[in-house]
């Protein structure tokens, strides 16, 4: 007879005992998708762009709110490792935060925020004006790292882990970058012999890179 | 019923006399004796209270309880200790270099009437006051059973229902104030006994508390009191205590304890606490002697359900003291603490630093002038592995004590 069984009818008496593996107050699960999207590719300045690869490391996403012990204080809860995100075709990455480490204490979460790590972004550009500023097409590509705090995509996310449900909730992040993040780049103001983005330019894609949203999307939509 | 037995008797006595009249009793015989009957028939009248001090008598006792029985204990140590932060977990311990008070109680008890009992124990410490036990008694309830109602001290194994002043050391086993907290385990409540009618002594004890405070039940809610939405938000203990008079001078008791209720670990988490306690107690009856030697062993098995996992622990004490004169004692106690684990390798959410076993030993010695003073000199070792070095404490404590108080349960 294990310990366990001897102590079964004191349990029974009590209608819960402490046996198995206990819960989280939020497990929060669903899913990041990326994507870029190419339905449109005339930027602003009128250059078709091509994007033919575009990767994203990201940091681990951050669950922010207050604890219900502490309703005044904002704080990251939880965080959800992430692996890196090809946007060209579009990945989807799996939010896995039922593991102990990303568990949600009693809490109301307010917003989540993704810092990314380093943007990897090569393409073909032409000018689709008349008389073009340039001649047929050119490459280009960005390749940089970001240091921790330079470029986190924010999105609101309110929800409440009280107890009063069961924690498993699911939520989904959708991150749609468009041609507009070559909105401020004169492509033809760059040097013809150069495929890296020069600084200016690659400040102007991490801003509007930064500028697009992080929304919340239904789980397994993209 | 009452009537119809005195009925009966008077019956019996007048049949009894035709016997003995029948038995050649004489008339002046007879006559004395029921004039002899008469005299002490008015006699025990005149001590009897009538009917309507019968019924004036709990509105007397009422108003008796208007003064209760009132007490002040006092208890102020001078403690040293080698670390700055020693892990003192008691609220009431020494926690610092120098002079400490560690509290001073008020006790005060009275019959309410003639089915209850007001008992309340009032502390005041260097953070002002507090309500540490108000509660209501049951006098008159049938089947041996008792209840009690109001703040209380759950009656988990044996030193958890005691105040500082019925303790053999100066400071609290870390096992209560690991599992319980630094005030003990508390909470408002109800609690129902029963002593059963088995041919020893037997008691069995059921409470609900409140399962929340960060002193009394911080391995339940503790701080983060979620409310109570149904008979599982409380904290319900269960506790057999038996006793067994081996001799005259030797005697036995047993405890089994354990107690249930909600985590603040996650979503419907519990926590069990199980425990067991020995005391046996030698005082030999039969001469004229102060000899106490008394043991005390109490172990707690607490099982926490966190997030993927659960965690388990051991923690627990055990305690020699002889009195070995009039006013002289002396007592040796040792602590064990083993680190909570679970299968997941889960940090311990309420003390991530206790990452291996933990051991205390303490001895001191006593000195009573009176019963309602004392002096103690106790030294400590802590062994605290997640600490560089051990933590070494003496205290001198003073206790000193004024006004009525009650015994304490043996």
């Amino acid at each position: 007879m294990t310990v366990r069984t001897a102590l079964l009818p004191l349990c029974l008496l009590h209608a819960a005992c402490a046996f198995s593996p206990g819960n989280p107050y939020g497990a929060l699960g669903g899913e990041l998708s990326g994507h870029y999207d190419a339905t449109a590719t005339r930027s602003a300045l009128g250059y078709e762009v091509h994007v033919a690869t575009f990767t994203l490391e990201l940091g681990p996403l951050a669950l922010q709110g207050a604890r219900a012990t502490t309703p005044d204080t904002q704080e990251t809860l939880a965080e959800v490792p992430l692996p890196p995100l090809a946007l060209v075709p579009g990945e989807r990455a799996a939010l896995l935060c039922d593991e102990a480490p990303c568990a949600l204490p009693r809490s109301t979460l307010s917003q989540v925020t993704l810092p990314i790590g380093a943007v990897s972004l090569s393409g073909t550009v032409s000018d689709a004006q008349e008389p073009p500023r340039f001649a047929g097409t050119r490459p280009f590509q960005l390749e940089v790292g970001l240091g921790a705090g330079e470029l986190t995509l924010v999105s609101p996310l309110e929800r409440a882990f009280d107890g009063s449900a069961p924690p498993e909730a699911t939520v989904g992040f959708a991150f749609t970058p468009t041609v507009a993040l070559f909105a401020g780049v004169d492509f033809a103001q760059l040097p013809a012999d150069e495929a890296d983005l020069p600084e200016a330019a690659a400040r102007q894609v991490l801003a509007q890179l930064a500028a697009t949203p992080l929304e919340q999307a239904e789980a397994g939509q993209r | 019923m009452r009537g119809a037995l005195l009925l009966a008797v008077v019956l019996a006595g007048g049949g009894a006399r035709a016997q003995d009249a029948d038995a050649g009793v004489s008339a002046q015989d007879l006559s004395e004796i029921d004039r002899a009957l008469q005299q002490d028939a008015a006699a025990t009248a005149a001590e009897k209270p009538g009917v309507l001090e019968r019924a004036a008598a709990p509105v007397v006792s009422a108003v008796q309880s208007l003064n209760p029985e009132l007490s002040f204990i006092a208890d102020v140590a001078l403690a040293a200790f080698s670390q700055e932060a020693p892990l003192q977990g008691g609220d009431h311990d020494p926690h610092r270099n120098g002079f400490n008070l560690q509290q001073l109680e008020l006790a005060v008890g009275a019959s309410v009437d003639p089915y209850l009992r007001f008992d309340a124990n009032l502390v005041f410490n260097d953070e002002g006051v507090e309500i540490e036990e108000v509660y209501a008694t049951t006098l008159a309830l049938p089947a041996s059973l008792q209840a009690r109602a109001g703040k209380l001290l759950t009656r988990f194994g044996r030193q958890n229902a005691t105040h500082l002043h019925a303790w053999d050391f100066v400071d609290q086993p870390f096992a209560l104030s690991r599992v319980f907290g630094g005030e003990g385990n508390r909470g408002l409540g109800v609690e129902l006994s029963w002593l059963t009618p088995l041919p020893w002594y037997v008691e069995l004890v059921g409470s609900a508390t409140d399962a929340a405070g960060e002193g009394s039940a911080r391995s339940f809610l503790g701080a983060d009191d979620t409310g109570v939405h149904g008979p599982l938000d409380f904290q319900l203990t269960f506790a057999l205590e038996q006793f067994f008079p081996l001799t005259d001078d030797l005697s036995l008791a047993w405890g089994l304890s354990a107690a249930n209720g909600p985590s603040s670990t996650g979503y419907r988490n519990r926590t069990d606490v199980y425990g067991t306690d020995l005391y046996v107690k030698y005082r030999p009856i039969g001469e004229a002697s102060t000899t106490v030697v008394a043991f005390t062993l109490e172990l707690f098995h607490r099982r926490r359900q966190v997030a993927g996992d659960v965690l388990q622990d051991t923690s627990g004490y055990a305690q020699l003291f002889w009195r070995f004169a009039q006013r002289w004692g002396a007592a040796a106690r040792y602590e064990l603490g083993t680190p909570a684990r679970g299968g997941s390798g889960a940090p311990d959410p309420l003390d991530p630093e206790w990452t291996s076993n933990r051991h205390r030993v303490s001895a001191n010695v006593t000195f009573w002038p009176t019963e309602f003073s004392r002096l103690r000199l106790q030294g400590s070792a802590d062994f605290s592995p997640w600490r560089p070095a051990p933590t070494y404490a003496a205290f001198l404590a003073l206790e000193f004590a004024v006004g009525a108080h009650g015994a304490h349960s043996f």
